[in-house]
């Protein structure tokens, strides 16, 4: 039975305007989405390809030199690596860097260099562009903005238009409980947006994976799997709303005015909207700079390090410790700087990002980042995969100095430390990794959140439709 | 008085919808109609109405040629039609005021208004109800003291009684010979062949935009109007015969 | 006859739910955003204080001429909250130095900014209106024919002697006025609202600038009506005529403004503008390095020393070097030096580091602004052209008009943008003006300061004021004339579908 009355929905939608506006206004984009993909794809993996090979040539370059230079240096960019699904969501990627600067180095005396430090370098792509500023049209935009809209179309008038029509009379005056007429109402629509939905993205993906530039692999398709199953659900978010509003309303006029305001008010307004207020409050208001501080820091250390230093001979041993104390130390506090300064943005981020979370966009646009693997979160991933890497990079100079006799194991200072040449091909390389199991696991609370939405509206309609009146 | 000269429509340039109608209506006369959906009726009351240009021929109510002055000649009709739903927001005094002084009348008094709504039979009660809670009839007999607020020469019905219970249905036949009363020019259209013998003075019978037939009031008491109707009707729809 | 068309209109208007609900979504969104944007606005101005008074604070502290940076804030514009357009992303901190002429492409930003939070996209007033009031205007107007085909009442009112065209006026003005009532009233609230704040300060050119936002607002407002009074007349059926409107909508304000530049090709100044204004510019530093060392070789002081072998307390460079960044077409030459203290037998070599001081100075000067004549027009060419292309693209829908037209209100555009770093190059003018004067270059305050540290109080004042509104106007009435006509041609379309149609 319910699938009966499903089959009439489905047929009505299939006949209709809005059915043949959805599909093209869908392929359209999914189109769009595909082509710019493509143009844009091939130019990324080319900078990261040469990103990558320049890191390894200088690494090698440096570990061939010695390992001071090597430790000196640092392992210099470390590049993150590319999501081969970011057509499925942009995720502000452009705001995010696509490396970290593993080989910050700022001064250099006559006899000392600084050490290098982790810092991370803040893409902003936007402080020299004077370009019209528009919305990636991204999987995440079509679904979240697109198709929620499409969704609402199609239900608005469900259960208000039949009234108004007096169809929904004759339709309860036969023995079919009411339950399932909603629940046939809504597959209908549910399988009416599928079809368009469903053949755009399976076009966007034909076109994407026939060009020789882009590889999917397996892992790549699951991901595509999930994010088809995400899209769905959404879908069904709004589905149930529309219905719901459809039941509560006299007529299918009013119940469009009312569906369109609060879509307007929760696709549109609510992420940008919380997005201010909760980035409003700063950390704290700064009367120092970054810069400043580091100077003063810097100027700190230099001020105590000269007042001693010229008591000791040029190259005593006691002279070439307090050096190397003095470099090392140097970057240790700077790299703390940095780091705090880093841990402060992302915080105000990540507190941003949660409060936007009570608009079902967000949490879709969070969740299909995550599956992606573009996005905050992914960058977040990435960052500490930088602070293991680097980690294991300096675990690695130590073993190599103890492991060398001649070395007078004095860190920060050439002559200090082991003049052999190192074997490249014994020194770490970073390799970033996208890891679908943690990508679950950060985004298991939005699924959960939309699951939850859904739950409730989908309840919602259902007691909204049985206590229509007709 | 109401007049067409030779008044033809043609859709599309060949479905012939009305074929030089030649026909009069005297003041304070009912001259109803008669015909099968799409036989024209509509078709020639909006000629009448100026809703569509005729491809040929024309009409006139007093002396004025309708496609020719159509604001001028809107001033002497009055219309009722089929299923009007009116402004669904407005009062039933809301909606007449605004038609009279859409007619060019300066101001209404309630006084005025009430009387009209009071007239078509409308209770005191719904002169201040939103139209949006009328039935069929209420909207119906509104209808009507709009076209009679107008006070124009000549009065055109498309099917008025049509989904009318049988009180409604005898009330309005009332307030059309009241308006005959006061000598009017009354055009209606109908299929409703016993009201339209009960009222009318004259009778045409349209077919397939022909006017085959005319019926004085005489004619109408000697003939059996059922079966003359019927007639018509079935020489003309072979196939509905067939499937019977 | 027009009055009492109006008046019913109008009436029937008021009446249905869907004017309440449009004021107060209207009304909702635009306080709580106005709230919101404020409070943006007073964080962007707090920081800008900050930034100020540490620049002023470093300054001060710096005790020769050639290590003082002078550095100017762009002040955040106040009537960002109605557009907010490139106030917040582009530089807003430039460094008026002698060595480069500074342009938007070499700005900095505020320290406490973090760039992060560029991930979430900006909202302002303007664009609730661009999102609502056109949605509004079509809610309002899907059913203005089509209704009244479908309930017969247009029929009844045609039966009286009404001209078509009254009627169709009458619905324009009537509806007009209705979606007009919560855009003034939303907008007069966020007013109120701006002037009770304490940290905004509205002159009257800035009323004036809002008065022409409103202005624009009303004729975008109508477009849209008129696109749905288009659709009602030509569908003449409400149920076909609201998916309709509702497609369009989506269409024009959320999938045609983010899918345009995405579809159209690249517009891309040629690769070899870029190099060849590049290399014209290092050509000419390498001309100045040239006849910099040729003066170094033939002066009185034996040595090559870009820094006459002074040695002492303090830092400088070791080398005098030339930096250029090819995407900016950015170069300058780097030389500091900044001691607070002399070994003794330096003195002799002072009065030749000075005489080289001051020959250095007026020579960088002048390739500076010898680079500027090569660079300024190539930044056109290279950034703003292909900018200026793309945006003639999104005008082609009224929204990205209306966009364009409340920025240049605002003087939030790039051009309002670019009359600061305007501002910031004159002031540059007056610095080293003053510099000469004082003859900083040759001074030995220009590279130490142990005979006295170098004087910043009279260095003259740096003052930025936003372009007259009249500017404003002119800038922003060719697209709000487009808006115009786009609206005669719509309500002549109409007007001639109108009154041929039957019904």
């Amino acid at each position: 039975m319910v699938w009966h009355i499903a089959k009439r929905e489905l047929y009505d939608n299939l006949n209709s305007l809005r059915f043949a506006l959805a599909a093209a206004l869908l392929l359209g984009l999914m189109l769009t989405n595909a082509v710019v993909h493509l143009r844009e794809h091939p130019e990324r993996v080319r900078q990261y390809q040469k990103g990558v090979s320049e890191y390894q040539n200088q690494l090698t370059s440096h570990a061939e030199n010695s390992l001071y230079d090597l430790a000196q240096e640092g392992p210099g960019n470390l590049y993150k690596k590319l999501s081969d699904l970011r057509f499925c969501a942009e995720g502000g990627e452009t705001f995010l860097s696509e490396y970290a600067d593993g080989g910050y180095n700022r001064w250099s005396t006559d006899t000392l260099k600084s050490f290098w430090l982790l810092a991370y370098p803040t893409a902003t792509p936007n402080r020299k562009n004077v370009r019209p500023i528009v919305t990636k049209v991204d999987w995440g935009f079509i679904i979240g903005y697109v198709l929620s809209l499409v969704a609402l179309l199609f239900t608005f008038d469900s259960i208000s238009g039949e009234r108004e029509r007096g169809t929904l009379r004759l339709t309860l005056a036969n023995s079919i409980p009411r339950h399932t007429v909603l629940i046939g109402k809504f597959l209908g629509a549910l399988i009416s947006i599928s079809i368009p939905f469903t053949l755009s993205i399976l076009i966007n993906l034909l076109v994407i994976s026939t060009s020789s530039n882009v590889h999917l692999g397996t892992e790549a398709w699951g991901r595509l799997g999930i994010i088809f199953f995400i899209a769905i659900l959404y879908t069904c978010l709004f589905l149930a709303l529309g219905l719901l509003v459809s039941a509560r309303v006299q007529r299918s006029a009013v119940s469009l005015v009312v569906l369109l305001l609060v879509w307007v008010v929760l696709v549109v307004f609510m992420p940008s909207t919380l997005a201010s207020i909760a980035g409003g409050s700063p950390s704290s208001s700064p009367t120092l700079d970054f810069w400043e501080r580091s100077e003063i820091l810097h100027d700190e250390l230099s001020n105590e390090y000269d007042s001693h230093r010229y008591k000791e001979p040029e190259d005593s041993l006691k002279g070439m410790q307090m050096d190397g104390e003095y470099v090392i130390k140097d970057a240790e506090q700077q790299e703390q700087l940095h780091a705090e300064r880093l841990n402060q943005r992302v915080e105000q981020v990540i507190r941003a990002r949660s409060i936007t979370r009570l608009s079902p966009v967000t949490i879709v646009q969070h969740l299909l980042e995550s599956f992606a693997g573009t996005g905050f979160e992914r960058h977040l991933q990435f960052l500490e995969n930088v602070q293991t890497y680097a980690r294991e990079f300096r675990v690695f100079i130590d073993d190599t100095d103890r492991a060398d006799p001649d070395s007078l194991h004095i860190f920060g200072v050439p002559a200090g430390m082991s003049k052999k040449p190192v074997n490249p091909e014994a020194v770490p390389l970073f390799e970033d990794t996208l890891n679908l199991s943690k990508d679950f696991n950060t985004a298991t609370t939005e699924l959960l959140l939309l699951l939850l939405f859904v739950v409730v509206l989908v309840s919602g309609a259902y007691l909204a439709f049985v206590r229509v009146e007709v | 008085m109401l007049e067409t000269r030779e008044l033809t429509k043609v859709y599309n340039e060949n479905v012939l919808a009305v074929n030089k109608l030649n026909l009069t209506v005297e003041d304070g006369e009912i001259y109803v109609v008669l015909g099968a959906n799409g036989a024209g009726k509509s078709t020639t009351i909006s000629m009448l109405l100026n809703f569509i240009e005729p491809t040929s021929g024309t009409a006139l109510v007093g002396d004025i040629e309708i496609p020719k002055f159509p604001l001028e000649a809107k001033k002497h009709l009055a219309y009722v039609s089929e299923n009007v739903e009116l402004y669904r927001n407005f009062t039933a005094r809301q909606n007449l005021s605004f038609f009279a002084k859409l007619g060019g009348r300066k101001k209404v008094s309630n006084a005025e208004l009430d009387e009209t709504l009071g007239r078509v039979g409308l209770a005191e009660e719904a002169f201040t109800r939103r139209v949006k809670t009328f039935s069929k009839g209420m909207r119906q007999r509104l209808g009507i003291a709009i076209a009679i607020m107008k006070d124009a020469q000549a009065v055109l019905l498309d099917e008025p009684t049509s989904g009318l219970d049988p009180k409604g249905g005898a009330d309005f036949l009332n307030l059309l010979r009241q308006l005959k009363e006061e000598g009017k020019a009354i055009f209606m259209s109908t299929h409703d062949i016993f009201r339209a013998k009960e009222v009318a003075d004259r009778i045409g019978i349209l077919v397939q935009g022909n006017l085959e037939r005319e019926l004085t009031r005489e004619e109408i008491q000697r003939e059996n109007l059922e079966e003359l109707y019927l007639n018509y009707v079935a020489g003309y729809e072979p196939e509905e015969e067939a499937s019977e | 006859m027009l009055i009492t068309l109006i008046r019913r209109e109008l009436l029937n208007n008021l009446m249905t739910f869907r004017f309440a609900a449009a004021t107060f979504i209207m009304l909702l969104l635009v306080v709580a955003n106005t709230f919101v944007l404020i409070n943006d606005y007073e964080r962007r101005l707090e920081s800008h204080n900050d930034s100020i008074n540490i620049h002023k604070r470093q300054l001060q502290e710096t005790k020769t001429y050639s290590a003082g940076e002078v550095r100017v804030d762009r002040p955040p514009n106040p009537l960002s909250i109605f557009n907010v357009g490139y106030d917040k992303q582009l530089g807003n901190e430039v460094r008026v130095t002698h060595i480069y002429v500074p342009s938007l492409w070499d700005a900095g930003m505020h320290g406490s900014s973090n760039p992060f939070m560029d991930m979430f996209a900006s909202m302002d007033i303007i664009f609730i209106f661009e999102v609502i009031l056109s949605l509004l205007a079509l809610i309002f107007a899907y059913d203005a024919f089509a209704g009244e085909y479908e309930s017969g009442t247009l029929r009844l009112v045609l039966t009286h002697p009404v001209r078509r065209g009254n009627i169709l006026v009458a619905k324009y003005i009537s509806a007009m006025l209705c979606l007009i009532v919560p855009l003034v009233m939303s907008l007069l609230l966020s007013l109120i609202l701006l002037t009770i704040s304490t940290s905004i300060f509205l002159n009257t050119d800035d009323f004036l600038r809002i008065g022409g936002i409103i202005l624009t607002s009303i004729v975008y407002l109508s477009i849209f009506y008129l696109i749905g009074l288009l659709i009602s007349a030509v569908t003449r059926r409400t149920s076909t005529a609201l998916m309709l409107s509702m497609f369009v909508w989506g269409f024009l304000v959320l999938v045609y403004p983010n899918m345009i530049l995405a579809v159209i090709p690249q517009h891309e100044a040629p690769q070899e503008r870029k190099t060849s204004a590049y290399d014209k510019i290092e050509q000419m530093w390498q001309e100045f390095d040239k006849d910099r060392k040729h003066y170094l070789a033939t002066d009185d002081f034996p040595g090559e020393d870009w820094g006459y072998e002074l040695r002492g307390w303090g830092s400088r460079s070791s080398n005098f070097i030339l930096l250029g960044n090819p995407h900016t077409l950015f170069y300058k030459c780097r030389g500091m030096m900044n001691f607070h203290g002399f070994v003794e037998e330096v003195e002799p070599k002072i009065p030749h580091a000075r005489k080289h001081f001051r020959y250095l100075g007026s020579k960088i000067i002048d390739t500076a602004e010898k680079t500027w004549i090569v660079r300024k027009p190539a930044l056109e060419d290279i950034y703003i052209q292909p900018a200026n292309k793309e945006r003639i693209w999104l005008k082609l829908s009224p929204v990205g008009l209306y966009d364009a037209a409340t920025k240049t209100w605002a003087g939030t555009d790039v051009q309002g943008v670019r009359d600061f770093f305007d501002a910031a190059r004159q002031y540059r003018k007056q610095v080293i003006d003053y510099f000469y004067d004082i003859d900083a270059f040759g001074s030995r305050q220009w590279f130490s300061s142990d005979k006295g540290a170098a004087d910043w109080s009279d260095l003259p004042q740096f003052r930025y004021q936003r372009v007259g509104s009249n500017t404003n106007a002119i800038r922003a009435l060719p697209d709000v004339c487009l808006l115009f006509m786009t609206n005669i041609i719509l309500f002549v379309v109409i007007f001639l579908i109108f009154v041929k149609s039957e019904v």
